[in-house]
């Protein structure tokens, strides 16, 4: 069962915050929505639990009758009712999102083990810290096995333990379910997603599997000189350290023309690479104005 | 079904955390049970007081109790109003700017579902903490004044319940249109004091205003008429379903 | 004046206030976080009759955000 969105567009106070996004999300794959802030993220993610009308375009699964009961949702900053304790919350949704009484005690247990949170099951909400809120939230999300989890940045509150913890119980669900996620940490969306969706001003502008997106040829290459390098007023060039700079070619014709230069030029290269693609170059490629 | 139950455990739950489940039958009580007791002791009062000359003789018709009741009424169209604006007026609003509605909101619930239970809950807390009131008042009442049939202070409770429901819809609906709290609490006691001053001024015109529900209340206890009457309970509750659908379709379309 | 009516009556009005007072102190006490100092709730609770355990009842506390 594979997922998609058609066309989706939203607009706020005549401001084009969506725009025109469509993509495909695939049974059992964890698929991380990256970019700047103010890139329509969130208000995407909205838009796809149903916290936000639309009224141009189409989201596949919302037009099942009982939609809400295959989706989980994390907001980025969950409050709760502070009045609560952790496990009467999770009763409290688990029997909004109509599971059976037998089912929900057992699911509650676990997603409180998972979560880390058993101890403090009794203990109010208001005492909480924002990482235990953070955890209590993906709690709720997981709680009834929805078969598609929406969790808007999930681990950006949350120190370096708490992160791996949360990043854990993600690859642990990555089999049953397929995962949404916006991030700000690429180093965790390049361990553990499979595809990524890149948003800059309310439009996906690249999408695709990792692997897909980080293969893609570099014009950029990598230029190292045993002593420093000369002026070079002909091409794009980022100098990084006197002998060493980035060089992007439009061409092949470029790149063979800055090869001759360097040999006229007499510069002794001690290296010439094409560089290596992250997660964060693509992302600081895509965002540059 | 089930999913309406349990928004209304949690709505009671969470009144019985903030307590809100003692202290308005408390408020309540302290206000009504004010009324009889100052009546009574009004000439005492005056004379305390030192307002009067010396030997000056002062007459003061007793009220009868029916009186003192329906001046118990008339006091909570003033300050009971107040009291369950601010008791309810967060409800929504409250749960919408915390973000706390989302967690309701992403699950199979029905907008009117959410909005049912809230008044369903504040409604029951609100006409019970009336109920207290007003029976504590009538104890004192035939304490210090004399009896009233009982059929005729029901009459007037039930009417008055009514009405304080009204309120109480009237609230939840404000609170699922607007953000802010200050906002809901002004605009709903400047509507109930404008239609029960129009209601007064126009009150043919007006005569089945929800507000003329706590003038046929008094009139129950008094001279007994029911002009009006049936058709103020249709309007209020006819309006109570429309303020009811409306405030679903307002927490429908403003989700967060 | 009636002295006996007078406390009879005043009696359960004095009831009435004490545990809307306690209430109020003992949720105070149980609030991790309120509007203004704790102190300040305590003598708005205690010395403004009716009016200062309302007052806490509905600003009083205070949800936090993180």
């Amino acid at each position: 069962m594979s997922f998609y969105v058609r066309n989706l567009s939203k607009i706020f106070n005549d401001q084009v915050v969506v725009n025109d996004v469509s993509f495909e999300l695939e049974h059992g794959r964890c698929v991380a929505l990256i970019g700047p802030n103010g890139a329509g993220k969130t208000t995407l993610l909205k838009m796809l639990t149903g916290l936000i009308a639309y009224k141009q375009g189409e989201i596949s699964f919302q037009k099942a009758k009982e939609w809400k009961q295959d989706i989980g949702f994390l907001p980025q900053v969950p409050f709760f009712y502070e009045w609560m304790t952790p496990g009467e919350f999770l009763t409290f949704v688990g029997r909004l999102s109509k599971m059976d009484e037998d089912l929900l005690s057992r699911k509650i247990e676990e997603v409180l083990t998972a979560t880390g949170l058993s101890e403090v099951r009794n203990k109010k909400i208001q005492g909480f810290s924002g990482g235990m809120k953070q955890r209590l939230g993906l709690a709720q999300a997981i709680l009834h096995e929805p078969a598609l989890l929406f969790l808007d940045e999930p681990v950006s509150a949350l120190d370096p333990v708490g992160r791996r913890e949360v990043m854990t119980i993600l690859s642990n669900l990555k089999t049953k379910t397929t995962i949404l996620y916006s991030t700000h940490v690429l180093h965790d969306a390049e361990e553990i997603s499979d595809d990524i969706l890149l948003m800059k001003n309310g439009e996906i502008i690249s999408q695709g599997t990792l692997e897909q997106l980080l293969s893609q040829a570099s014009d950029v290459f990598e230029v190292e000189s045993a002593s420093s390098l000369p002026e070079m007023n002909n091409f794009t060039i980022n100098l990084i350290r006197p002998n060493k700079a980035e060089v992007s070619f439009k061409s092949i014709e470029e790149k063979k023309q800055f090869l001759q230069w360097c040999v006229d030029q007499d510069i002794n290269l001690v290296s010439f690479q094409e560089r290596k693609q992250t997660l964060e170059t693509l992302f600081m490629e895509a965002v540059k104005p | 079904m089930r999913g309406f139950i349990t928004l209304v455990k949690k709505e009671y739950l969470g009144s019985i955390r903030s307590k809100k489940v003692i202290w308005l039958p408390i408020v309540f009580m302290l206000m009504t049970l004010t009324q009889p007791l100052t009546l009574y002791y009004m000439e005492d009062i005056l004379k305390m007081g030192g307002g009067l000359p010396e030997g000056s003789v002062l007459q003061m018709p007793v009220p009868s109790a029916e009186e003192v009741m329906a001046s118990v009424l008339s006091q909570l169209n003033t300050l009971g109003v107040l009291v369950i604006v601010i008791a309810v007026m967060s409800t929504i609003s409250d749960e919408r700017k915390n973000g706390s509605l989302t967690f309701i909101l992403t699950r199979p619930v029905s907008s009117l579902q959410i909005v049912g239970s809230k008044t369903l809950a504040e409604g029951s807390i609100v006409v019970i903490s009336f109920i207290c009131g007003y029976l504590l008042s009538y104890y004192y009442t035939v304490i210090l004044f004399s009896t009233i049939p009982i059929q005729q202070v029901m009459e007037s409770m039930l009417i008055y319940s009514l009405y304080c429901l009204f309120i109480v819809v009237c609230v939840i609906f404000s609170s699922a249109i607007l953000t802010s709290n200050g906002a809901i609490a002004i605009v709903n006691i400047l509507f109930f004091s404008v239609l029960s001053i129009a209601g007064s001024l126009f009150s043919e015109f007006l005569k089945w205003s929800p507000t003329e529900l706590s003038n046929h209340a008094m009139n129950t206890l008094i001279d007994e008429s029911t002009h009006g009457l049936t058709g103020s309970i249709l309007v209020t509750i006819i309006l109570m379903i429309l303020l009811l659908f409306a405030g679903a379709r307002a927490v429908d379309q403003k989700r967060v | 004046m009636d002295n006996t009516l007078l406390i009879q009556l005043l009696v359960p009005v004095i009831i009435l206030q004490l545990i809307l007072v306690v209430t109020a102190l003992v949720s105070l006490k149980n609030t991790a976080y309120t509007n203004g100092p704790k102190w300040l709730w305590v003598l708005i609770i205690l010395f403004f009759n009716l009016i200062g355990p309302i007052v806490f009842f509905i600003f009083g506390k205070r949800g936090r955000r993180t």
